[in-house]
């Protein structure tokens, strides 16, 4: 598994970005950015290259659902990994997530473990599919 | 005689005199009769309105009173935001003594160290990680009340007034959900469950 892969970290509570960004670095990835909503997201999207995104339901301006949306909506970040990192927890939520083509869900709050288990799932089945 | 035996004796010799005045032909006496029941029943209405708007502005003085400047619901709004702003900047501070820790127990990795001591050291960065996941209560209490605040506005601003609990708006994100009163919502081991039958 490449750990050096860019990973964008979208959510508008600061200290929670830097939570995620902290378990990823125990786990070996040290390559992240950061963005606190959709919109700031996908303005870094378009001028960097970020290999993951890891984001937040529930934030004002652009929800991570509709950045989900406008990211699978894009033909160039179509294959783009997203993990929903998120307190929503309704069925209905988690069934439109993954209807849009999310590739991972969590539910806040998480462990370290579960978060290793669901990026392993992800680079898994990126793995199968290069 | 009580007042109403007053008032009804004194309802029935006006219909007696209007009676007799239609009876002997009197025309002006009997409308003058009818006229003067009209306006007794009128006083009684009347009695009864002022009844009620007295026992309204009775009951009114036992609400709490209107805050005079300003008002009782923004000030709550900015004191729930201060929450949010302080926790956060505790939050950071914690964080910040956790990544100097890191930095430290990485130092202490590497001296010569013993078997016990490996062990230790393990143990210190395990706990400084957990440490750092448990401060997700900023955020997960920081929704929860910003949700609070966003009900406490939209009261004030007279959407949907009295209309709580707020509607879902599972587009926008509703916040963590709260055990006993957020209905439909699943544990991570459920979600993952539904995730493997939609194909994920």
């Amino acid at each position: 598994m490449n750990k050096n892969i860019r990973i964008l970290i979208v959510d508008d509570f600061s200290t929670m970005r830097r939570i995620v960004k902290n378990l990823l670095s125990d786990l070996g990835f040290n390559n992240t950015v950061e963005a606190e909503d959709g919109h700031s997201a996908l303005a870094v999207l378009r001028q960097d290259v970020v290999e993951l995104v890891v984001t937040d339901w529930n934030m004002p301006g652009m929800t991570g659902i509709e950045l989900l949306c406008a990211i699978r909506a894009d033909p160039k970040f179509r294959a783009l990994p997203v993990l929903m990192v998120t307190a929503e927890a309704k069925r209905e939520q988690i069934i439109e997530a993954a209807q849009n083509g999310v590739n991972g869900y969590i539910i806040k709050p998480f462990t370290a473990q579960t978060l290793e288990e669901k990026l392993g799932k992800i680079f898994e089945r990126l793995g199968s599919a290069a | 005689m009580t007042t109403p035996d007053i008032e009804r004796t004194r309802l029935a010799n006006m219909l007696h005199d209007a009676l007799e005045a239609l009876e002997r032909g009197d025309e002006d006496g009997w409308r003058q009769q009818v006229d003067a029941l009209a306006n007794a029943r009128a006083r009684s209405l009347v009695n009864g309105l002022g009844r009620l708007a007295r026992e309204l502005s009775q009951a009114l003085d036992t609400l709490p009173p209107t805050p005079a400047e300003g008002n009782g619901l923004d000030d709550a709004c900015a004191r729930l935001d201060h929450v949010v702003e302080m926790t956060e900047q505790a939050t950071h501070r914690t964080l910040d003594l956790i990544d100097d820790s890191r930095a430290l127990v990485a130092r202490l990795k590497e001296g010569p160290l013993d078997e016990t001591q490996i062990t230790t050291v393990e143990s210190l960065r395990e706990n400084l990680r957990e440490m750092a996941l448990a401060q997700s209560h900023q955020d997960l209490g920081g929704q929860i009340i910003r949700r609070v605040a966003g009900i406490v506005r939209g009261v004030h601003e007279g959407f949907g007034a009295l209309g709580l609990p707020p509607k879902e708006d599972n587009q926008r994100g509703n916040g963590p959900s709260v055990s006993g009163l957020d209905r439909n919502t699943v544990g991570q081991s459920d979600a993952d469950d539904l995730l493997s039958h939609l194909g994920l």
